[in-house]
C-alpha cells in the first residue's frame, strides 16, 4: 500500500507542480527581458480565466476560447508594457516592481468590478474522463493539462537557446547596452516578452481552472508560484519545471505526511519555507544566473 | 613654438573623402551637464585614428555621442552635426546606427557572460540580414582572426580570460560587418604582452578588411603605434591634433602623455605651469 501511497503523492505533486511552473515561467519570461519583476502576474491569470468563462459562455468552444483568450491576453500584455513600463525605460528595478504593484491593484480592481464577488464554475477544456491506474485516480483533464505545460514550457526553453529571435531576446537578458550596442531591439524584445507572458498566462489559466469555482482570488495564485520562480531562478526558462516539480512533489509530501501531525499547515508553508532555506545557500536560485566575477 | 602640430579649430570639417566627420559637437548630460565643448575629428575611409586623453577627458563621451548609446545614460548631442557615409546621424537610434555601419565596443569588456563565445558571436548578426551561411563564414573569419576564440567556442563567456574577452567583444562587433569600429580602451586592466597582441590584431582588421578604426586609449604609446592620426582631448576639448608622426615628436604630448622628458631631465613645476597655460589659452 505504500508504493500506492507514494504514487499518489507523486501524481499530485507532479501535476500541481506543472502548473506552479507555468505560473512562474511568466514572470521569468518578463524579468529575463526587461528586468521587471512583474508581480501582477497573477492577475493576468485571473484576467485569462474570467475571458475565458466568458468566451465560452458566449458559445465558443473550449479550444477556440482557448486561443482567443491567448490572442486577448497577448494585448493585455502589450497594452501593460505600452503604456505603464515603456515609460519607466532606465528606471530602477524597485520602480519598475513598484509600477507593476500598481497594475496588479488596478486590475485586481477592475477584476472585483467587472467578474463581481460571485463565484462561477469554469469547465474543464481536456477531457472528463477519469481512471484508476495503480490505485491512483487519475483525471483526463489533469493529464493533458500537464502534457501541454510541459510542452509550452520545453518549446520556450527551445525557442530561447536555439533560435535568431530567442538569442537575442537572452542577449537583452544579460544586458540592454550590451544588446543594443550590437543592434539588438532592446524595446521590441521586451514588448514581445509582454505578449509571450499574456499568453503563457492563459495556458496556465485553462489547466488550472478546470473544474474549479472561480472568482476574483484565483490572482493568489501567483504567489505559491512565488517560490518555485525564487527556487529555480529568475532567468532560467527550463529550469522552473524542475523547481515547480519539487514544490509540488514536496507540498504533496507534506500534506500526506506531515500535514495529520501539524493541523494541515505543514503543506501550506511548505513551499516558502523551501524559498527561505535556499535564497540563503544560493540565492540566484537552482539555474538561475549568477553574475561571474574575475579578479 | 617648436611643435608642428595643427590645432582643432577647423569648424565644419567634412569632406567627401571622409567617413566620419563630427563637427563642432557639444553634449549635454540630462540637458545641464556639459561635458563636450566644440569637439571636431574626422575619420577617412580605411584610417586608424587614435583619440587620446586623460581620465574624464570626455574621450568615452565622444564615442558614445557618434554611436548614439548616450541616450541610455540621458546624454544628447545638443550642437554640431556627426555625418558617417553622408547622413547625419547625431542622436539616431542606436540600433539603425549599428545597421548603418558603425559599432562601439564599450569600456570594460561587455561580454554577455552566460552566453558561450559562439553565442555572443552570434547575437551581434543581428542587425545584418545575412543569411546562415553568411553568419557561419563571418564566425569563421573572426576565429581566423582569434584562433583562441575558435578553441572556447561552447564555453561560457564569463569564465574567459581578460584578453580572450577583449578578443571575443572586437570579433563580436565585427560580426556586425563595421565600416568604422569604435573601440573604447581595448588595453584596459591588460598586460603590455596582450595590450600589443590586441593591438596587432587591431591593425590586421584595418589592413586586411578595410575597417576604418576610431580608438580610445590613455595608452598613447601603444594606440600611437598602430594610429594613422591621433586626436588629444583634454576637459572636453580638442587640443592637439596631428599625424603619428607629428604627435609623436610633439614636445608635450612627449612629456605628457608619453612621459619622456623633453632633455631628459625631471619634469619642474614651472613647465607643467607653461603647459597648462598654452594648454588654457588653445582649448
Amino acid at each position: 500500500m505504500t508504493l500506492e501511497i507514494v504514487l499518489r503523492v507523486l501524481y499530485t505533486g507532479v501535476t500541481t507542480g506543472a502548473i506552479y511552473a507555468a505560473v512562474a515561467v511568466g514572470f521569468n519570461v518578463i524579468y529575463r527581458s526587461g528586468r521587471v519583476f512583474n508581480i501582477a502576474q497573477g492577475e493576468m491569470v485571473m484576467i485569462a480565466t474570467f475571458m475565458m468563462v466568458a468566451l465560452m459562455g458566449a458559445g465558443f468552444s473550449p479550444w477556440t476560447a482557448l486561443v482567443l483568450s491567448g490572442i486577448g491576453m497577448a494585448l493585455v500584455g502589450l497594452a501593460v508594457e505600452r503604456l505603464v513600463l515603456r515609460r519607466l525605460v532606465g528606471q530602477p528595478e524597485m520602480a519598475l516592481f513598484m509600477a507593476t504593484l500598481g497594475v496588479l491593484l488596478v486590475m485586481n480592481g477592475l477584476g472585483h468590478i467587472l467578474i463581481g464577488a460571485e463565484p462561477q464554475i469554469f469547465p474543464e477544456l481536456f477531457g472528463r474522463d477519469r481512471w484508476r491506474i495503480a490505485g491512483v485516480n487519475v483525471r483526463e483533464s489533469v493529464l493533458v493539462g500537464t502534457a501541454l505545460i510541459v510542452a509550452l514550457i520545453a518549446g520556450l526553453a527551445w525557442f530561447f537557446n536555439a533560435t535568431r529571435t530567442g538569442l537575442l531576446m537572452t542577449a537583452v537578458a544579460e544586458s540592454h547596452q550590451t544588446a543594443r550596442s550590437l543592434g539588438v531591439n532592446v524595446r521590441a524584445s521586451i514588448a514581445v516578452s509582454w505578449a509571450v507572458s499574456g499568453v503563457i498566462s492563459t495556458v496556465a489559466a485553462a489547466v488550472f481552472m478546470g473544474g474549479r469555482m472561480v472568482s476574483g482570488d484565483v490572482a493568489s495564485i501567483a504567489f505559491v508560484a512565488l517560490p518555485v520562480v525564487l527556487l529555480a531562478g529568475l532567468e532560467t526558462i527550463g529550469g522552473v519545471l524542475i523547481g515547480g516539480i519539487i514544490v509540488g512533489v514536496g507540498q504533496a509530501a507534506a500534506a500526506r505526511w506531515l500535514d495529520p501531525l501539524t493541523e494541515g499547515g505543514a503543506s501550506l508553508i511548505f513551499p516558502f519555507a523551501l524559498m527561505l532555506v535556499l535564497l540563503m545557500i544560493r540565492p540566484q536560485g537552482l539555474f538561475g544566473w549568477k553574475h561571474v566575477e574575475r579578479i | 613654438m617648436h611643435d608642428v602640430v595643427a590645432f582643432a579649430d577647423r569648424p565644419g570639417a567634412g569632406s567627401a573623402a571622409e567617413l566620419l566627420s563630427v563637427a563642432n559637437i557639444e553634449v549635454r548630460y540630462q540637458g545641464t551637464i556639459l561635458v563636450l565643448k566644440n569637439v571636431s575629428l574626422h575619420v577617412a575611409p580605411g584610417e586608424i585614428v587614435a583619440l587620446l586623453g586623460s581620465n574624464g577627458a570626455g574621450k568615452s563621451t565622444t564615442l558614445k555621442a557618434i554611436s548614439s548609446l548616450i541616450q541610455s545614460e540621458e546624454g544628447r548631442v545638443t550642437e554640431g552635426a556627426i555625418r558617417f557615409d553622408g547622413m547625419n546621424i547625431e542622436n539616431d537610434d542606436p540600433v539603425r546606427t549599428v545597421r548603418r555601419g558603425v559599432v562601439q565596443v564599450m569600456e570594460g569588456r561587455r561580454a554577455l557572460e552566460h552566453m558561450s563565445v559562439e553565442q555572443n558571436l552570434l547575437v551581434a548578426s543581428a542587425a545584418t540580414r545575412m543569411n546562415k551561411a553568411a553568419i557561419r563564414r563571418s564566425i569563421e573569419e573572426v576565429y581566423a582572426l582569434f584562433p583562441v576564440l575558435a578553441e572556447f567556442r561552447n564555453r561560457q563567456s564569463g569564465y574567459l580570460s581578460g584578453g580572450q574577452q577583449q578578443m571575443m567583444v572586437i570579433g563580436r562587433a565585427l560580426m556586425t560587418r563595421p565600416k568604422l569600429l569604435l573601440l573604447d580602451e581595448p588595453s584596459l586592466g591588460l598586460s603590455p604582452l596582450l595590450v600589443s597582441t590586441i593591438f596587432e590584431a587591431i591593425a590586421r582588421i584595418n589592413r586586411e578588411i578595410g575597417t576604418a578604426i576610431l580608438v580610445v586609449e590613455q595608452n598613447a604609446r601603444v594606440a600611437l603605434k598602430h594610429a594613422h592620426r591621433g586626436y588629444v582631448l583634454e576637459n572636453g576639448r580638442i587640443v592637439m591634433e596631428g599625424t603619428r608622426a607629428e604627435l609623436l615628436n610633439n614636445e608635450d604630448l612627449k612629456e605628457f602623455y608619453l612621459g619622456i622628458g623633453a632633455s631628459g631631465s625631471a619634469k619642474t613645476y614651472r613647465d607643467i605651469k607653461h603647459y597648462r597655460r598654452r594648454r588654457r589659452w588653445l582649448g
